[in-house]
């Protein structure tokens, strides 16, 4: 059949193999497989990964300004700490640690739970980016 | 650690340089694969520039579980077969290429009859389903293996064999069905 000839000869080619130069359809494989190991005319203009690396923009490191302001905060939230303990009931203040200290699994727990919250919301962004 | 891995690190940690590089080093997989898919040269280098962003934005995820021109194939692959879905959507019909390309080589005699026969095989490729097309460049362009091809495309090894055994075939019969028998030795 002639599509089992057709698989030789293209199996032949496919191992390089060198086919009878008089038969017309190795003849017409042989050529064809010169042509599709042609480029295309399609080319990119010369600037083309210039442009292309132009448009990525790697993630900004923080300004001074960012830094100073999240050490603004944190040094006022210290502060506010700070005020709170210090102008609480001291009868009240102790009751609060006491029932902590009597629930310490509970504190743990939620610690933990914070801290995975923490690191997967890195990983998320990280993931993103 | 091979090139490779070299070059994928340092984008992932910033390197621009480095990704001007890996765009370089495979932008001509990316041409070729696109222009071959997508038959509208208009559009190629934008559907090629997304090709190269979305592999920017996924390459810290990529962990080499294959070669990298097999992975960026891939996303190129995917890119252009959407491009056709959405082009299919709003009803546009693929415009073929311009057959120039051989034209613009110098004329040189015995030269001629060869680009005249080239030139034939690529219109009449770019009239081949998007499938075959695409089997077509990974194998003979690109001289990429079957499980490679497999893999940028998704396609069971059966029909990438057959896909490309059917599309010579094809091309073989139009071939001769256009030339002399001694035209083609």
């Amino acid at each position: 059949m002639n599509s089992d000839k057709d698989k030789i000869i293209q199996q032949r080619l496919d191992r390089r193999e060198v086919d009878s130069a008089t038969d017309p359809d190795a003849a017409a494989y042989r050529t064809l497989y010169s042509a599709l190991g042609q480029a295309p005319s399609f080319c990119f203009s010369d600037d083309f990964a210039e442009r292309v690396a132009a448009q990525v923009k790697p993630a900004p490191s923080p300004s001074h300004w960012s830094t100073g302001l999240s050490i603004g905060c944190i040094l006022v939230a210290l502060l506010a700490s700070g005020l709170v303990i210090h102008h609480i009931d001291a009868a009240v203040f102790s009751k609060v640690t006491i029932w902590m200290l009597s629930r310490k699994e509970l504190i743990g727990f939620g610690v933990g739970m914070l801290a995975v919250i923490q690191l997967m919301d890195h990983w998320l962004i990280h993931r993103m980016r | 650690m091979n090139e490779d891995a070299i070059l994928v690190s340092a984008i992932v940690n910033g390197d621009a340089r480095a990704f001007r590089r890996l765009v370089q080093q495979h932008q001509r997989l990316v041409g070729h694969l696109v222009s071959r898919m997508v038959n509208r040269t208009e559009d190629c280098e934008d559907i090629s520039q997304e090709v190269f962003l979305r592999v920017y934005q996924r390459l810290p995820s990529f962990r080499f579980q294959s070669k990298l021109s097999t992975w960026i194939a891939t996303v190129a692959y995917r890119t252009a077969l959407n491009y056709l879905k959405k082009e299919e959507k709003h009803g546009n019909e693929p415009l073929e290429h311009a057959a120039g390309c051989w034209q613009d080589l110098p004329d040189a005699g015995e030269q001629l009859d060869k680009r005249e026969i080239y030139a034939f095989v690529h219109q009449q490729i770019t009239e081949l389903p998007v499938h075959y097309r695409t089997v077509l460049t990974l194998f003979h362009l690109e001289e990429m293996s079957l499980a490679e091809i497999q893999e940028i495309t998704g396609m069971p090894a059966g029909t990438v064999k057959n896909y490309l055994f059917r599309a010579r075939k094809l091309l073989k019969d139009r071939l001769q069905a256009r030339f002399l028998n001694e035209e083609l030795l």
